[in-house]
């Protein structure tokens, strides 16, 4: 948690140097604690601040600035994200850019350009707007899942995920909780604190136990980091096994994740997903922290070895894998209740 | 009234090849089109405005899908990759030549398509092109299925509960590719969509022509040049002879149907689909099109 923290001051010092509007719009919006803003929803914001500062004539201009921004944004929090996926804030962006264009071209029948500007702040902030409840919708939906007197397990630290399981709270329904640790970074903790000041029971297991108490858990849920075309997810690591034992035991595995993480990217293994990842270099390499036991030593010197014959010991870290649809029961998006076939004709209505 | 005399045409068409989906689609955009034709245009226009609609059709659904298949469908080539294809489908000649002009380094495995026999045409095409490829039979698909990287089929048409409609065998390789976890992608044009659901591959099919099914055995001079023909000789007469004998029947099926669950992926020009998308590409197509 403390690497956590010297990331964002050293994000918040970062901003402060004047980096360009966007992402100094983006990080006004992320600095809000009390919105709790998941990064896609300020880079809306940021993207917002962008149409109202541009000084464009054309709509091919104002989407050339929108899309340079985006860029900026994306390789921005490639770099200071940490662990947290980049493409959620890309998905966003490229909605909205697709939005704001598709707006434009019939709003530029009736009206000169200066007002369409204006009409298109509007539409965005509605549209930033959607974006913000997209969590609270979402949990509409999905909250009645949550059955009186059941077990959840749960997987990895997603807003959406508590939005779900806070509501279902609130609504008088006693259910406990089943949360997997989450190493190396151990998220599971912070989200047991978060379902603690619910008064949610929460129960924290080793990530390796998910087999063992699969028998006595009703549902798992997660978030995720991207909808896939498959109608697949990618998300934290440990995902795809634990939704592979959900699948063996007949337990319902439900995804919980708003509509601006649908992607259009569609692997077929897990190897493409990790190629596909576009985290930066340091990020990805980044080295699993060694624990301080016996045999660690012998991966040290590996490590420190820079010549000799190639290392037969290494140690791999993973960020992310990738879910097939087979394995997913049902997603709850701001969309509505989905199955997974399903995501791929929202994808189609989108892009058409 | 140009539909009137139209439908003795479809009728001589379909009398030269069985009505399939790809065709039905293309008459039914025509027969479309001609509906469309404002009431008081002159002979002229009309013939020029259908001339027109026919080569758009052409153009965009055939020849630029194609094209836009190859640019999604190679991309999913990886460097040091093994794909076995079935037969010759032209969309898969040329994502893999694509593949290879890119320059990506991988192998071909060309299953054997029987009796058509195309596959040594695409293993040709593809040596010349520098590509390594094996060339197998049927038959040993079980042996070379283990080694394969990704299954790249092509297809005569697609139904709406994600079923494909392809070349006899197809359905073998998918459900082999299915038993060893190998990913299926399906690169169909979406012209070969249809909103109709088959459940299996006899309900409605083509037939073949049933002697070629015997024609390695029956050449007009197969009986006395033939090395160890005595025996073979005596079986191959019999197959030669095959209409005279009584409870034997040749059948030789043009197509199959591989179950949805059997397809990873299918590429369009629109991109990479599930197959259980196939309706809703149906959709966006016909309210395009209204």
């Amino acid at each position: 948690s403390t690497a956590r923290s010297s990331e964002a001051t050293g994000r918040r010092r970062r901003c402060a140097n004047g980096a360009m509007g966007a992402v100094d719009a983006f990080c006004a919006a992320r600095s809000d604690l009390a919105q709790d803003m998941s990064p896609p929803v300020a880079a809306i914001m940021a993207l917002t601040a962008v149409i109202q500062e541009s000084k464009a004539g054309t709509v091919m201009g104002l989407g050339d600035e929108l899309r340079a921004a985006a860029d900026e944004l994306g390789a921005y929090t490639r770099e200071n994200a940490g662990t947290e996926s980049s493409i959620p804030v890309q998905s966003a962006c490229d909605t909205m850019i697709k939005f704001v264009i598709r707006s434009s071209s019939e709003l530029l029948a009736e009206n000169s350009f200066d007002q369409v500007k204006s009409l298109l702040i509007q539409r965005s902030n509605r549209f930033a707007d959607r974006l913000v409840s997209s969590r609270d919708r979402l949990a509409s939906f999905g909250h009645k899942f949550i059955g009186d007197g059941k077990t959840v397990l749960v997987h990895g630290y997603s807003r959406a995920v508590v939005s779900v399981l806070r509501l279902a709270a609130s609504k008088g329904r006693n259910f406990e909780v089943v949360v997997t640790e989450g190493r190396p970074d151990c998220s599971g903790y912070k989200l047991a604190q978060k379902l603690t000041e619910c008064n949610i029971p929460a129960k924290i297991i080793m990530d390796t136990a998910i087999g063992f108490v699969m028998e006595r858990v009703d549902m798992v849920l997660v978030g995720a980091e991207g909808l896939l075309e498959s109608g697949g997810i990618s998300n934290r690591v440990g995902t795809f096994p634990l939704a592979l034992v959900a699948k063996a035991h007949k337990t319902p595995f439900y995804v919980a994740a708003e509509s601006f993480k649908f992607t259009r990217v569609f692997p077929l293994s897990q190897k493409e997903l990790g190629d596909m990842d576009v985290r930066s270099a340091a990020v990805k390499n980044r080295d699993l922290p060694l624990p301080d036991v016996p045999g660690v030593e012998a991966v040290r010197a590996a490590a420190a070895a820079t010549d000799g014959p190639a290392q037969t010991l290494t140690v791999q870290n993973t960020l992310s894998d990738y879910t097939p649809p087979e394995c997913i029961t049902l997603l709850f998006t701001d969309l509505g209740v989905l199955t997974p076939a399903a995501v791929s004709d929202e994808l189609i209505r989108m892009y058409q | 009234d140009l539909d009137r005399p139209l439908k003795p045409m479809i009728q001589f068409l379909i009398q030269c090849r069985p009505h399939s989906i790809t065709m039905g689609n293309a008459i039914k955009h025509v027969r479309h089109s001609i509906t469309l034709l404002p009431p008081d245009i002159s002979e002229t226009d009309a013939k020029a405005t259908l001339h027109e609609t026919i080569d758009a059709y052409i153009n965009a659904n055939i020849l630029l899908a194609q094209e836009e298949i190859v640019r999604h469908a190679s991309g999913k080539i990886a460097e040091g990759d093994t794909i076995l294809t079935f037969g010759r489908a032209s969309a898969v000649e040329k994502v893999l030549l694509e593949a290879r002009e890119r320059g990506t380094f991988y192998k071909v495995v060309v299953v054997s398509c029987w009796p058509q026999n195309e596959g040594q045409q695409l293993v040709e095409t593809l040596a010349a092109a520098g590509v390594e490829c094996s060339f197998i039979a049927i038959t040993s698909l079980s042996y070379m299925m283990g080694s394969v990287d990704k299954v790249m089929l092509g297809a005569s048409a697609l139904f709406s509960n994600g079923a494909v409609l392809g070349r006899c065998g197809t359905a073998l390789v998918a459900m082999m590719a299915k038993t060893f976890n190998k990913p299926v992608l399906v690169c169909a044009e979406t012209h070969k969509f249809s909103d109709r659901v088959q459940l299996d591959s006899i309900c409605s099919n083509e037939l073949g022509d049933p002697d070629r099914l015997v024609s390695c055995v029956c050449t007009p001079s197969s009986s006395a040049t033939e090395t160890g023909a005595t025996k073979d000789g005596a079986n191959s007469s019999c197959l030669c002879n095959w209409r005279s004998t009584s409870g034997l029947e040749l059948l030789n099926l043009t197509y199959d149907l591989t179950p949805p669950d059997h397809v990873s992926l299918v590429v369009t020009e629109f991109g990479l689909l599930p197959a259980s998308s196939v309706p809703a590409i149906i959709r966006e197509k016909d309210s395009a099109a209204a």
